[in-house]
């Protein structure tokens, strides 16, 4: 009987995760629902401007609550028939 | 507290009792379908502080809310205690139906009246709300609305001395009509 080999902790641990963070997984959602429009508006909203990257910290946590939301919105929509794009 | 809305027909649209921003940003959506190119994402980006934006209705006939401008109706005048009363009055038909016709796709031009006493003084807020499904550039739809006040009237109501006197009533937390700033993140739903 063959042993089932199981990984080890460790390296289920360091293995990367497919969206390292917050910026990486908002970016790969609004690609792939090309949301750009709502992320400028949540982004001028907190900031008046649409430069992540110079987003302060207090700035950036107000983008991701609410950038976060219309993500949320769109992800359920897919799963519904509003989300087959025609 | 109470709301009246009115589906207006299509020729409204384009009617000078509509107002300029309204119907000019049915021509731009028109272009387009509602589709966002580059030229319809730089014209509702302007439009950020106007805007109120909803993801789709999904579990319910009332979308939830995505975004709220500064300037919007919603944000400057309605106030955040305004969705509370809208959702006590169990009466979503009321302004669902504009949802559910922008959600086939067809602009959307409603009249609202909005009836609600503060303080025990009667308020009524008339307006216009364009209702339009937009569609991402990969196809995925959202809703945005842009309303346009006509009317905020303020009287004594006809039972307001009893009302303050025995029942000493809550008042919500409506900005306009407490006369506060308003918050800009979005709260509400409903109808903005």
């Amino acid at each position: 009987m063959n042993e089932i080999e199981f990984h080890s902790v460790d390296e289920i641990i360091s293995e990367p995760d497919k969206y390292r963070n917050d910026h990486d997984y908002l970016n790969a959602m609004c690609e792939h629902f090309g949301c750009h429009l709502s992320r400028d508006i949540i982004a001028v909203t907190v900031s008046s401007h649409t430069n992540l990257e110079i987003f302060t910290a207090n700035e950036w946590d107000q983008f991701v609550a609410l950038f976060g939301r219309v993500i949320a919105q769109f992800l359920a929509a897919e799963e519904t028939i509003y989300g087959r794009p025609h | 507290m109470d709301v009246h809305t009115e589906l207006l027909n299509d020729s409204a649209l384009e009617d000078e009792g509509t107002s300029s921003i309204q119907r000019h940003l049915f021509q731009q959506w028109e272009r387009t379908g509602g589709l966002i190119n580059e030229n319809l994402h730089q014209y509702l980006l302007r439009l950020t502080d106007d805007l109120v934006l909803f993801g789709m209705p999904i579990h319910s006939d009332i979308p939830a809310i995505t975004h709220v401008g500064r300037k919007s109706l919603a944000g400057k005048v309605m106030g955040s205690g305004w969705r509370t009363e809208l959702k006590n009055l169990g009466n979503d038909d009321a302004v669902a139906a504009a949802y559910r016709r922008a959600c086939q796709g067809e602009p959307t031009l409603e009249q609202v009246k909005f009836t609600t006493t503060r303080h025990g003084k009667l308020f009524v807020l008339e307006y216009k709300r364009l209702v339009l499904m937009i569609r991402t550039p990969k196809g995925f739809p959202f809703l945005a609305t842009f309303s346009a006040q006509e009317r905020l009237g303020c009287e004594p109501h006809p039972l307001a001395s009893l009302q303050n006197r025995v029942v000493g009533l809550r008042p919500s937390n409506s900005h306009v009509l407490l006369g506060s700033d308003a918050e800009p993140i979005a709260r509400h739903s409903l109808s903005a």
